[in-house]
C-alpha cells in the first residue's frame, strides 16, 4: 500500500484499526457537543448531541418521534417501501436493457445517445413533471426514485458488459454456444461484478432522490419528517430523521452488497 | 451483413462517451443511428400525447415545449438564472475538491488517519445532502450559504472516496522505485502519489460534478429565490407546465456542459492517460 | 522443402485444412494495415501443424481467420473439402474448430466440471446430467477428478491449461487451435503440459494448428513447423519434423533435434530482426 509510513524508524501502529474508529466516533461527538455547549460561532443552533439521544429513547417524547412511537415507523416503512419498490424496478428494467445496450450495437448507438441527453436532468428535476404525469402520490414518489436508479443500473451494466474479456465470448462461441447461451452463460456472469457495483450505486442514488421528493412533496416517509419537523422548528427530531436516513442507507447498501457477494462466490480465494 | 452481426455478437469494444467527440463520428452509421434515436423519442412523445396515451395526459407536447422555450430565451431573466446557478455549482463544487482533495489524499497516505476518520465519514455519507438541508439552514447565516454547503457535501464524499481509492490503489512499488532513487516523503507524496490519484480524483471530480447539479434543483426549490432550479418549481406551481420541461432540459444541459468541461480538464491534465 | 509442403499420405478427410492465398487487411481505423499476405499451406487431418514467427507477425490474425473469429479480406480457407471462410463469406466459430486461448479462458463463474460439460450441454447433444458424467470421467482420465468442483482461480495456471483442453477434447471437435497455450507458464510447468498436450495428441490424432514464439517448443511437438515472415506474415520455410512419436525430452538433445532447430533458427531470426527494426506493436 502506498500509505506505508516513510522514514527510516518505521513506526509499528499500536492501536487496532477498530479501536481508532471508535476513537473517531468520540472525538466527532465531543466536538460538536462541546461547540455547542460554549456556543461557538453559530453551533448553539444546532441541537445538541445529548438531547437528540434523549428524545430518541424517550418513550414519551416531546415532539412525538422516537424509537418508541409508531409514527417513526410509520415514516421508516413509507420511505422504506418506496426505495425498495423503485429499486426492484429499476433492477428490472435496468439490467436486461444494459445487457442489450453493451451486447448490442445497433441498439447502442440508437438508444445510448438518447439516455446520455435525458440522463443530466437531476432527478429532482423530474419532480413537477412526475406529480403531473402519475396522479398518485406514492407512484410519482417511486417514479422518481427509480429513475435515478436506474441510468445508474443500465450504465453501470452496460459498462460491465463491454468489459468482459473478449476471449470468453470466444470461447463460448467455438465450443458451439448460440447467441443465448452466450448471454445467458457468459455475458450476464461476466457483468455482475460491475452490475451490483452499479446497484449500489443505484441504491444511495435512490435514497438520495426520495429524500427530495418526499422534501419538496410528501406527505409521510423520512424526508418528510426532517422537512417538517424542520417547519415546527423541531431541530432534535430533525437529527433524529438524519441519523435514520443514514443508518438505513448504509443498510440497504450493504445489504445489495452482501447478495452481490452470495451470487459471486467464484471470487473468493 | 453476416460480418457485422458476427463482429457485434463476438463484442468489438465500445469506446467511452468522452472518447467520441471527434467530429469525424458525426458523418458515420453510428452518429446517425444515434439522431433517428433522438428523433424517434420526439415523434413517439408527440403522438403520445396526441393520441391521449394515459400516463402522458397532462403532459405538453414537444411542440409546446418548444414555443415555451423560445420565450424563455427571449426573458433576460433565465440567462440570470443560469448564471446564479453556475456561480452555486462552482463555489460548492470547487470547494468540495479544494477540502476533499488534501484529506482525500491524506487519508489515503496515512492508515492511521484513515482508522480514525473514515467510519465517522461511512456514516455521514449516506445522508442524502438535501437531508441537510434544514439543519444547513438553521445553521449558515445567509439562504445562499445554506445552498452551497448542501451542494458542498453532495460533491465531497464523492471526491473523498475516489481520492482514497485512488491513493490506495497506487502501486507500491512505483514508492519503492522512489524510495531507492532517494526520495523524500515530501517528494514522494509530490512526484508519485499526487500524480498516481489523478486519475481517480478526475473520475471523483466528473462523478461529483453531476451530483453537484442534483443536489442544486432540490437545494433552489427548497431554499432559493432564483437558479434554474428555482424556475422549474416556479413554473409548476404556476401551472405554466411547458416550461417546466423547459426549465428540466436546461438543467440537463447545463450539466452536462459542466461534466464535459471537468472531463476535458482532466484529461488535459494527465497526458499519459490518453490512448492514442 | 518441396516434400515438407506436401502433407503426408495417408491422411484421411475430417480436419483437412486448406489455406489458399489467404490475406487480411485492416483499414477500417487509419492507415491500412496487412497483417498476412498470400498465405497459403495444406494441412493433413490428424497433422500437428506449429507455426512459429516474431510477436506481431500476423499469425495470431490466421488462427483468428480459421477460428472464424475475424473474417479475411482475400483468398479462402477450406476445411474437408468446404470453404469456410473467403473474401465474401466470414467464417462462423464452431465446436469443430475449437480455440484454447493464451490467458485462458476458462469461465471463472463457473467450476472446473461445468466449465468441462458446458460444450455438450450448449450444444444439446445430451442431457445435462449426462454431460456432467461425461465431464467428470473425461477429468478422472486425466488425473484431474480432484479438481472437479472448483473454481478456477483456485487453480494453478498449469491445471487451468490442462482443465481447457478437456473442455475443447470433450467436444470431438475437427481442428485444435492453440494460440501461444503455454506462453503465461513458466518453463517447468510447459515442459509438463507438452508431454500432456503430446499424450492428448496421440490419443485422439485430432488435427492441431498451434501458434509459438518457441522454437524448441515448436519442433518438439510438430509434425511440420511453419516459419512465418514478419508482416505482414507469409509462409518463408516449411520443414518436416521426422522425429518418432511417442516424443520424449531427451529428444531435444539429439542431433536430429539440433539441426532442425539450426534449421529454423536461420529462418526465424532474420524476421526477428525485421519485426525488431520496425518496432511495431503486436496485433489483436
Amino acid at each position: 500500500m502506498a500509505d506505508a509510513t516513510l522514514g527510516a524508524p518505521r513506526r509499528r501502529i499500536a492501536w487496532s484499526s477498530l479501536g481508532l474508529g471508535a476513537a473517531g466516533f468520540v472525538l466527532f461527538i465531543a466536538v460538536w457537543s462541546l461547540l455547542v455547549h460554549f456556543n461557538v460561532w453559530r453551533f448553539s443552533k444546532l441541537p445538541d448531541l445529548l438531547s437528540v439521544v434523549r428524545e430518541w429513547t424517550s418513550r414519551t417524547p416531546v415532539y412525538g418521534v422516537s424509537l418508541f412511537t409508531p409514527a417513526y415507523y410509520e415514516d421508516i416503512w413509507a420511505s422504506t417501501v418506496r426505495v425498495f419498490a423503485a429499486f426492484a424496478l429499476a433492477t428490472a428494467l435496468g439490467v436486461p436493457l444494459g445487457i442489450l445496450l453493451g451486447w448490442n450495437r445497433i441498439a447502442r448507438d440508437v438508444l445510448f445517445p438518447l439516455l446520455e441527453l435525458i440522463r443530466p436532468i437531476p432527478p429532482l428535476a423530474w419532480v413537477p413533471l412526475a406529480i403531473l404525469m402519475l396522479s398518485g402520490q406514492q407512484s410519482a414518489m417511486i417514479f422518481l426514485t427509480f429513475i435515478a436508479a436506474f441510468f445508474a443500473t443500465v450504465l453501470n451494466t452496460m459498462l460491465g458488459v463491454t468489459s468482459i474479456d473478449e476471449s470468453y465470448l470466444r470461447a463460448a462461441y467455438c465450443l458451439g454456444s448460440r447467441r443465448w447461451d452466450v448471454v445467458w452463460n457468459v455475458v450476464l456472469p461476466g457483468a455482475l461484478p460491475y452490475i451490483f457495483t452499479g446497484l449500489q450505486i443505484a441504491m444511495g442514488v435512490a435514497w438520495f432522490s426520495l429524500v427530495a421528493g418526499e422534501m419538496i412533496a410528501g406527505e409521510v416517509g423520512l424526508g418528510y419528517l426532517i422537512l417538517n419537523s424542520y417547519v415546527e422548528l423541531q431541530t432534535v427530531t430533525i437529527v433524529i430523521g438524519m441519523i435514520t436516513l443514514g443508518v438505513i442507507g448504509f443498510l440497504s447498501s450493504a445489504l445489495v452488497r452482501l447478495i452481490g457477494h452470495r451470487l459471486m462466490v467464484w471470487q473468493a480465494r | 451483413m453476416n460480418a457485422d452481426a458476427i463482429g457485434s455478437a463476438i463484442g468489438r469494444r465500445t469506446r467511452s462517451a468522452s472518447a467520441r467527440t471527434s467530429w469525424a463520428t458525426l458523418t458515420n452509421v453510428h452518429a446517425l443511428r444515434g439522431v433517428a434515436g433522438v428523433v424517434g423519442f420526439i415523434v413517439l412523445w408527440q403522438l403520445g400525447v396526441l393520441f391521449h396515451v394515459p400516463v402522458l395526459a397532462k403532459v405538453p407536447t414537444p411542440v409546446d415545449v418548444a414555443g415555451a422555450g423560445w420565450h424563455v430565451l427571449h426573458d433576460p431573466r433565465y440567462y440570470v438564472d443560469w448564471l446564479i446557478s453556475f456561480k452555486r455549482v462552482f463555489i460548492g463544487f470547487v470547494l468540495a475538491q479544494v477540502i476533499g482533495v488534501p484529506l482525500g489524499l491524506f487519508m489515503g497516505w496515512k492508515a492511521a488517519f484513515r482508522y480514525l476518520t473514515f467510519p465517522v465519514l461511512e456514516v455521514l455519507r449516506p445522508i442524502p445532502p438535501l437531508a441537510w438541508v434544514p439543519l444547513s439552514i438553521l445553521f449558515w447565516p445567509t439562504p445562499e450559504s445554506s445552498i452551497v454547503f448542501v451542494l458542498f457535501l453532495g460533491a465531497f464524499f464523492t471526491v473523498l472516496i475516489n481520492t482514497v481509492a485512488g491513493v490506495r490503489a497506487i502501486d507500491e512499488r512505483y514508492v519503492r522505485a522512489a524510495i531507492s532513487l532517494g526520495a523524500t516523503p515530501a517528494t514522494v507524496f509530490r512526484r508519485i502519489i499526487l500524480p498516481g490519484a489523478l486519475p481517480a480524483i478526475g473520475t471523483g471530480m466528473a462523478i461529483g460534478i453531476g451530483i453537484t447539479w442534483e443536489v442544486l434543483v432540490a437545494a433552489e426549490i427548497i431554499a432559493g429565490r432564483n437558479g434554474l432550479g428555482y424556475l422549474t418549481w416556479e413554473a409548476y406551481v404556476a401551472g405554466a407546465v411547458p416550461t417546466i420541461i423547459v426549465g428540466m432540459v436546461s438543467i440537463g444541459i447545463a450539466g452536462y456542459l459542466s461534466s464535459l468541461l471537468i472531463r476535458s480538464v482532466v484529461a488535459r491534465a494527465m497526458p499519459w492517460t490518453r490512448r492514442t | 522443402m518441396a516434400s515438407a509442403l506436401i502433407p503426408p499420405p495417408g491422411a484421411t478427410a475430417a480436419g483437412a485444412i486448406s489455406l489458399r492465398g489467404v490475406r487480411k487487411v485492416y483499414d477500417s481505423h487509419g492507415p491500412a494495415i496487412v497483417a498476412v499476405d498470400d498465405w497459403t499451406l495444406e494441412i493433413a487431418s490428424g497433422e500437428f501443424v506449429v507455426v512459429v514467427g516474431p510477436s506481431g507477425c500476423g499469425k495470431t490474425t490466421l488462427l483468428n481467420g480459421i477460428a472464424g473469429f475475424d473474417p479475411i479480406t482475400g483468398g479462402e480457407i477450406v476445411l474437408d473439402g468446404k470453404t469456410i471462410a473467403s473474401a465474401s463469406r466470414s467464417a462462423r466459430p464452431g465446436a469443430d474448430r475449437i480455440v484454447v486461448f493464451q490467458n485462458g479462458s476458462l469461465f471463472p463463474w463457473k467450476t472446473v466440471v461445468d466449465n468441462v460439460a458446458y460444450g455438450p450441454i450448449v450444444q444439446r447433444r445430451m442431457s445435462r446430467g449426462q454431460a456432467l458424467r461425461e465431464a467428470r470421467s473425461a477429468l478422472a482420465r486425466v488425473g484431474l477428478g480432484d479438481v472437479a468442483e472448483a473454481y478456477p482461480r483456485t487453480l494453478s495456471s498449469g491445471v487451468q491449461r490442462r482443465v481447457e483442453m478437456v473442455r475443447a477434447l470433450i467436444n470431438d471437435p475437427k481442428v485444435l487451435l492453440l494460440d501461444e497455450p503455454f506462453r503465461a507458464l513458466d518453463a517447468i510447468a510447459r515442459s509438463v503440459m507438452h508431454e500432456e498436450l503430446l499424450r492428448l495428441y496421440d490419443a485422439t490424432r485430432k488435427t492441431v494448428f498451434f501458434i509459438t514464439h518457441d522454437l524448441d517448443e515448436a519442433i518438439f511437438l510438430a509434425d511440420r513447423v511453419v516459419v512465418s515472415t514478419s508482416r505482414p506474415a507469409r509462409v518463408k520455410h516449411v520443414l518436416r519434423v521426422d522425429l518418432p512419436r511417442p516424443r520424449t525430452y531427451l529428444m531435444m538433445a539429439s542431433r536430429e533435434f539440433l539441426a532442425l532447430k539450426r534449421e529454423v533458427a536461420d529462418a526465424v531470426h532474420e524476421e526477428a530482426e525485421n519485426a525488431f527494426r520496425l518496432g511495431e506493436p503486436e496485433l489483436a
